[in-house]
């Protein structure tokens, strides 16, 4: 059976409309961490984000535990990467054009999960994002804003897509 | 959680043996830093120098001082901008220049001084708030490279990035007065770089420390692992006077670490601490 066990999350400058339509789809009993990457310094989204969640969302901090159904979004400025389950945040140089970097992000993520990833990219994330599509390890699932991570939401309620341990 | 690649379980043996050697032939300890950002310093530096593996890079800092220096700039150095989160250095501004002023001598540590960029902000807060002469500053870091561009500065403009932060920081003075140099260089104004002493040291290793007024140490603990960043700021903590203030970064935090009763809370969103026993 295919299993979850992170929902990595990249979107692009400007994409806030996709990123809350996704956020607005995950029931309060998601099962398993989501963790944001977004391009752009908006300090106010943060407080609209959390309006439109269902599932506690906040900034991340260094070193701190994914937990299932809690989103974490990058700090501008710092690349966020998941070290087993914990966040590594890193004042690192931008990478393809970036900090924080989706690539960064979903390269961690599949060294840590695996094809247990579940990616999505929102808007148009630019070189970052290209990089970010080629980082995903083969067989890791992909989901959009709309259908696809809806199916994908009802098939984990529904027992047919696991939660990886 | 995925047993790690074949792949990476390699690259995973290599950095280990790097770290070794490391250690052993240079008494540098890279051992506890956080796993996951080493690991991406080293594979840039690699890709950047035209190494093919991690592994190879042993030889190389085994016999040959110039790629050890190399490599422990990059895996120390930030990449962050003159007076970034420029919030944090309004609290030094309003809430630890009220408390430290009433100290006859103010001693500053920058213990991640890297390339000087918190360092020359230091700087220029101190004069624009009148406590320069009073203030001794202390800038060290693990790297003898970085530490000579923080004496030595840059080439280039100064960046309008650093204008605007500094206006948000409560700046008072033009930047330019402070940081171009005759020689059109971006470096700290040599009449208060000579005023500042800068060492080579590393954070992580054990030993007294001088009593501090005042840390600045922003986004370093970030490198290390739990149990080193936990001893560094023990050491943080032994290091300053009672009621001695520390800053660190934005998105860094005591947490519930034990050290963190030896610190009271003077912001919380900025990481403004200070010594409360």
């Amino acid at each position: 059976m295919t299993t979850a066990g992170v929902l990595v999350v990249g979107v692009g400058q400007g994409a806030e409309e996709p990123l809350v339509r996704l956020l607005s789809q995950l029931p309060r009993t998601f099962p398993v961490p989501v963790v944001v990457v977004c391009h752009g310094d908006d300090p106010a989204m943060l407080a609209r984000l959390q309006r439109c969640s269902a599932l506690p969302l906040e900034e991340a901090v260094d070193k701190e535990p994914l937990r299932p159904g809690r989103v974490l979004v990058a700090p501008s400025g710092y690349h966020l990467l998941l070290d087993g389950y914990h966040v590594a945040l890193a004042t690192t140089p931008p990478e393809h054009g970036a900090r924080p970097s989706v690539a960064a992000l979903f390269e961690s993520a599949g060294e840590v999960f695996g094809d247990d990833v579940v990616a999505a990219l929102l808007g148009d994330g630019g070189m970052d994002a290209a990089a970010a599509t080629a980082a995903l390890p083969e067989g890791a699932t992909v989901v959009d804003e709309t259908e696809g991570v809806a199916t994908w939401t009802a098939r984990l309620a529904a027992g047919t897509v696991g939660v990886a341990p | 959680m995925r047993a790690p690649s074949p792949a990476l379980r390699v690259e995973e043996l290599e950095i280990r043996l790097l770290q070794d050697a490391l250690v052993a032939r240079w008494g540098l300890d890279f051992r506890r830093w956080a796993a996951v950002p080493f690991r991406r310093r080293v594979r840039a530096f690699a890709r950047a120098r035209g190494v093919a593996n991690v592994s190879e890079l042993v030889p190389r800092v085994v016999h040959d001082p110039a790629w050890r220096d190399a490599l422990v700039a990059a895996l120390s150095r930030q990449d962050v901008a003159l007076f970034r989160d420029p919030g944090a250095w309004l609290a030094l501004r309003h809430k630890a220049l009220p408390v430290l002023r009433t100290w006859p001598r103010i001693r500053w540590w920058l213990p991640a001084t890297g390339t000087g960029e918190d360092l020359w902000a230091l700087c220029i807060v101190l004069q624009e708030e009148g406590l320069w002469e009073r203030s001794r500053v202390y800038a060290t870091d693990l790297s003898e490279t970085l530490l000579h561009a923080a004496r030595e500065g840059r080439e280039g403009p100064i960046p309008e990035a650093w204008v605007e932060n500094h206006r948000a920081a409560g700046g008072k003075t033009p930047l330019e007065r402070w940081l171009r140099r005759d020689d059109g260089r971006i470096a700290l104004d040599p009449a208060l770089v000579g005023q500042v002493a800068f060492a080579r040291h590393d954070p992580g290793s054990p030993g007294t420390h001088n009593a501090f007024h005042a840390i600045v140490f922003r986004n370093a603990l970030v490198s290390l692992d739990e149990d080193a960043a936990e001893g560094v700021r023990e050491m943080l903590w032994r290091s300053l006077v009672p009621f001695g203030m520390l800053l660190l970064g934005r998105r860094e935090r005591l947490g519930n670490a034990p050290s963190s009763g030896h610190f009271g809370v003077v912001d919380a969103e900025e990481r403004l601490y200070r010594r409360v026993r």
